[in-house]
């Protein structure tokens, strides 16, 4: 009886630490009634910090509150950050997928994806009282690309910006240029066969030309003028994980990119406490 | 008949230029006495001029931008550093212009070293041991053909002041255990080294690279060379890490002349 008692009591803490309010919610933008999942922890201070997590190509925003081995919900309720999964529209092919010039998407896409994250940004800022200054950006795969369109145009909105097996597109390195620092962080898997490490400059496997995963970091460090580099093995727990560290960046932006060997296209969490690792990234760059 | 003659000819000239190539691979030892050694002084700096007794005026130019190798107190034909890195330029047919620059933060004298050259048809900076290449790539990036660097990054104080604004094509040849000029870079005084390249293979808008090893040469560490391609206006860039702790030319490991003027001369 005592040790099922201490088992109740076990489950009723687990779920306490992840029992903040989950609520889908909509709003309207660009004449669209976009979607979206807020979570907001038990105890949220007021001028909370706010992360947005971005699903990846023909998925949805209900598969990534839902997914168990994403640990964000917990890790909101332990860093206190507000969490809000927004859903992307379905593109010409037709598939769920933010606007990030996929070829199929170039000219017959309308929506700005961009513009619209900001303008969710706005909204809930003022709705559940989050701070503006303190706002971040994940997202995996097409999430991913996302973060560095973001990074190329909305550098500003953002305090910092952290990519799972995203890419630069080419055709973003042709619109955009870096203007403005960005704190940022890359994931990527070398043996990722989706997003491919070496880039694919021919668009031989069909999202389009891409950079070559390194170039497209070195991109960013080269923005934000990082002159040093710490290169640090982490402790080996399936694939080994190597953080490449730039800093030294003249406005304080730091680039840290986590070279997965041999990983493949996903969020590495078998290799490494990746989520916990981007709020920690995320948590260097808040201020009050 | 004239026709097998003609084969024959055409065989014979392909089987010596296929030995030509092969030996450009390995340094080709050329006897100075061939060459012209000047002492000069060019916008109040301190050159060696060197150059093939035979060559046309409108032949390319190399500038060598090194640290102080005390031109003043050598006669110039006594010029031992750098004394290989001379004797190349009887091999690809251009005109050497070693100066005694320093690492400052402004590279703009470079201009007028460029213009005491004025028949040259292209003109190439390298800077040896310090980072003037890179100071001279962001203040003057249309100055040059191409650049390049031995041994040395981004000057920390020239990049705060500086950026990068035009594409350029540039080669870096660097040891991996260079302890002057780390590859990590060094605090207020050296760029990382990955850093310093990745910074021209921002603003060259490259796409991709491949990656080659040398073959090592005995007793010495392996040579890999990453090109950077697709680049604006054809601009590349090409990165020879040196498993070395040279902080000189690597030209033990490798033969970094040919290799950074076969580099010039395709730009």
């Amino acid at each position: 009886m005592k040790k099922f008692l201490i088992l109740l009591s076990a489950l009723f803490v687990c779920h306490a630490a992840s029992a903040g309010s989950l609520k889908s919610e909509t709003i309207e933008d660009q004449g669209l009634t976009r979607s979206y999942y807020i979570y907001l922890p038990n105890d949220l201070p007021a001028n909370a910090p706010l992360v947005f997590i971005l699903h990846g190509y023909g998925g949805n925003a209900q598969s990534y509150v839902n997914n168990s081995s994403l640990k964000f919900k917990e890790l909101a309720e332990e860093y206190k950050v507000a969490l809000c999964y927004p859903q992307a529209t379905t593109d010409p092919r037709p598939n769920t997928g933010w606007n990030v010039y996929y070829p199929w998407q170039i000219d017959k896409m309308k929506v700005d994806d961009c513009e619209f994250i900001c303008n969710l940004a706005k909204h809930l800022h003022t709705k559940y009282n989050l701070s503006a200054k303190n706002t971040f950006l994940t997202g995996m795969s097409n999430g991913g690309e996302m973060c560095y369109l973001m990074a190329y145009r909305k550098a500003k909105e953002f305090a910092a910006i952290a990519s799972m097996a995203g890419l630069t597109l080419t055709e973003m390195a042709k619109r955009h240029d870096y203007t403005e620092p960005i704190a940022f962080m890359e994931v990527h898997g070398t043996g990722d066969m989706t997003s491919r490490w070496e880039g694919d400059p021919t668009n031989q496997y069909g999202w389009g030309a891409y950079l070559a995963v390194p170039v497209a970091v070195g991109a960013v460090a080269a923005a934000n003028k990082c002159m040093y580099q710490q290169t640090t093995e982490l402790p080996q727990i399936k694939n080994k994980v190597i953080l490449h560290r730039y800093y030294g960046s003249p406005y304080g932006k730091e680039v840290h990119f986590y070279e997965v060997r041999n990983g493949g296209h996903n969020w590495a969490t078998d290799s490494f406490d990746s989520c916990r690792v981007i709020m920690e990234f995320f948590k260097k760059y808040m201020t009050e | 008949m004239k026709k097998i003659f003609y084969i024959l000819s055409m065989c014979l000239l392909f089987v010596v230029a296929c030995e030509q190539e092969s030996t450009n691979n390995e340094e080709q030892v050329v006897s100075a006495t061939a060459l012209e050694y000047a002492s000069v002084t060019i916008a109040g700096h301190n050159a060696v001029v060197v150059k093939p007794e035979d060559i046309a005026p409108s032949a390319p130019v190399v500038i060598v931008a090194a640290e102080d190798l005390e031109l003043k107190t050598r006669a110039a034909e006594q010029l031992e550093i750098n004394f290989k890195a001379a004797e190349h330029c009887l091999i690809g047919r251009y005109i050497l212009c070693i100066v005694e620059a320093g690492d400052t933060a402004d590279a703009s004298f470079l201009a007028d070293i460029k213009e005491s050259f004025p028949s040259a048809s292209k003109t190439y900076l390298l800077s040896y041991c310090n980072g003037l290449a890179y100071t001279a790539a962001m203040q003057m990036p249309d100055t040059f053909n191409a650049f390049g660097c031995v041994s040395a990054t981004i000057n920390p104080e020239a990049y705060k002041a500086n950026s990068f604004t035009k594409p350029v094509s540039f080669v870096h040849v660097h040891a991996t255990q260079n302890s002057i000029y780390k590859w990590n870079g060094v605090e207020n005084s050296s760029v990382s080294v990955p850093l310093s390249v990745g910074a021209i293979v921002a603003i060259d808008e490259c796409t991709h690279y491949t990656t080659t090893d040398f073959l090592p040469r005995d007793g010495k560490g392996v040579v890999s060379c990453t090109h950077y391609l697709g680049g604006l206006n054809g601009h590349d860039v090409k990165f020879y890490s040196v498993e070395s702790t040279s902080n000189g030319w690597c030209d033990a490991e490798f033969e970094v002349y040919n290799q950074i003027w076969n580099f010039f001369k395709t730009h």
